[in-house]
């Protein structure tokens, strides 16, 4: 009788296996098809971090440089002089994302809030110098801020890093342009 | 109607033949020859489209779509792979035994490819219809074990000749029951010849009523043959790389991968002319329903691979002497009292 227990069993475990894997097979797939639909990532997930402005469009940063010490892979650095009323003076901000890591810790010691993770996190690109973003290319991301600041964490416009980098090649081109280029050249490229 | 015209259109040719004074055996030849084409296309066509269902099925187990991209559905993806595999370097390992290795694929696609002289696809459409028919597919399913055992020696691989070793194993021990599987069909049937089967359960039901106990070993068993998981400890990724084709790569791989699942489809095939009674069926063509019936099996098959995870070996041994040997003995006793009753 033991067999036969034993056989029944394991035909009746299996039989169970085999509803389950029916079951998941005719339930509709989850895949995310990437490069064509992406996720809408929650606020607080940590793509690049940016800078934020008041209303003015001015920068929150006061350059006190916490996030530069705090930094734990030292990407941050950041140039400031005094003003006329004493005060500090943003002159540079760069991060190298090619060292990021992401961690946060930048937006989370800012005593002014003015650094946050932004959602975007494709920063895939062609020259090594392009990963370092400036100043107004943080600040450009940044003031496309939709959501308020939920764990150090915001989200931005769709599309804005992108439009950043598209600002960074043109400002290249146009740099190089008077040097290097010929009228008819320019032509064709203004089109 | 397509094998009337078939049919009479070999009539005209051999008239012509025998008109002109034409040798008959030149007529024999050219038969032969377009009836090897046909078993090959039908087999090549097929595969395509089973590794496609395959990858389709693992994909919706797990809740992905599996291939999508290459042509509608991802139909074309075997075609991309089939070029890729083709296209690459074909690497024959230093300490390899290299006759023995390179006639290894060929050692086991022929005979999965020769099965298919005795499958009836529709009335009156098979190559040979051999009054030996299950004891030839028998003959040929054994071939594997020579096959897989030169490519895994030959690979000069530990993995290899472990997977090799375990094959040989495995499949000695499941082909016992799988052929008093198959006897029990034949004691109902009273004939080998595949025909003689099919027409036997057109008179009475399919033998799947009649034998179902002699199914279920034999579908296990043909599993265990067609070394598909829970049975594929030849060639188990985890613990042996690939098993016997370990070093196999490119071309030579890609025919053992055609193998796999020309000896899939032909076992499927096999099971419907068996059990469910091949061509056989109402309303549709004959031939539509042996692929339907072919391609129940197929999808039996690729569910539980997808579902079962592999045995250990003590377990397999188990399962084939202990259980599916004694099972299709009772099964084939049982049968051929009643039958003489």
């Amino acid at each position: 009788m033991g067999v036969l227990k034993n056989v029944v069993n394991s035909v009746v475990g299996i039989a169970k296996g085999h509803k389950v894997t029916l079951k998941e097979m005719l339930r509709p797939t989850v895949t995310v098809m990437y490069p064509q639909e992406r996720l809408d990532l929650p606020v607080g997930s940590r793509g690049i971090p940016v800078l934020l402005s008041d209303e003015q469009g001015n920068l929150l940063c006061t350059s006190c440089g916490v996030c530069e010490r705090e930094c734990p892979v030292q990407v941050i650095h950041i140039v400031s002089h005094r003003g006329e009323d004493k005060r500090k003076v943003l002159d540079e901000f760069d991060i190298d994302m090619s060292r990021c890591m992401f961690c946060g810790i930048c937006a989370e010691v800012c005593a002014f809030g003015a650094i946050a993770m932004s959602d975007q996190y494709e920063l895939d690109d062609f020259e090594q110098g392009d990963l370092i973003y400036h100043k107004d290319q943080l600040a450009a991301i940044g003031r496309t801020q939709r959501t308020p600041i939920t764990n150090y964490g915001i989200k931005t416009e769709v599309g804005v890093l992108d439009q950043v980098r598209a600002g960074r090649a043109s400002a290249a081109q146009t740099a190089a342009a008077p040097a290097t280029s010929t009228p008819s050249s320019e032509g064709s490229r203004s089109e | 109607m397509l094998v009337d015209w078939v049919a009479s259109l070999y009539q005209s040719v051999q008239a012509t033949f025998v008109a002109h004074g034409w040798p008959l055996w030149v007529l024999a030849v050219l038969t032969a020859v377009l009836k090897v084409a046909g078993v090959l296309v039908w087999i090549l066509l097929n595969v395509l489209f089973l590794i496609w269902l395959e990858r389709k099925i693992s994909g919706h187990v797990q809740n992905r779509p599996g291939p999508v991209y290459t042509g509608r559905f991802g139909l074309l993806q075997t075609l991309a792979d089939a070029l890729k595999v083709l296209l690459k370097e074909d690497v024959i390992p230093a300490g390899a035994d290299r006759w023995v290795f390179v006639l290894a694929p060929l050692v086991a696609f022929v005979p999965s490819v020769m099965i298919w002289v005795v499958i009836p696809f529709s009335r009156g459409v098979q190559a040979q219809d051999l009054n030996i028919g299950i004891l030839y597919v028998a003959a040929l399913a054994s071939f594997t074990v020579p096959s897989l055992l030169m490519a895994g020696w030959s690979s000069d691989n530990k993995w290899s000749l472990m997977g090799a070793l375990r094959s040989a194993a495995q499949l000695i021990s499941y082909e016992v029951p799988l052929i008093l599987a198959e006897l029990g069909v034949v004691v109902l049937a009273g004939s080998l010849r595949l025909s003689d089967i099919i027409a036997a359960q057109q008179r009475s039901v399919w033998f799947l009523f009649l034998q179902p106990v002699g199914f279920v070993v034999y579908f296990i068993a043909a599993l265990a043959e067609s070394n598909r998981t829970p049975f594929d400890l030849p060639e188990a990724e985890s613990e042996l790389v690939a098993g016997f084709n370990t070093e196999y790569s490119g071309f030579r791989w890609s025919i053992f991968f055609l193998t796999e699942y020309a000896n899939l489809l032909g076992m499927a095939s096999l099971a419907a002319t068996l059990f469910l009674g091949g061509w056989s069926g109402p309303f549709l063509p004959p031939f539509v329903w042996f692929v339907i019936k072919t391609y129940f099996f197929v999808f039996l098959a690729m569910w539980i691979r997808w579902t079962l995870p592999r045995i250990r070996v003590d377990q397999l041994m188990d399962l084939g002497w202990k259980f599916l040997l004694p099972v299709a003995l009772v099964n084939l006793v049982v049968t051929g009292v009643f039958v003489v009753l």
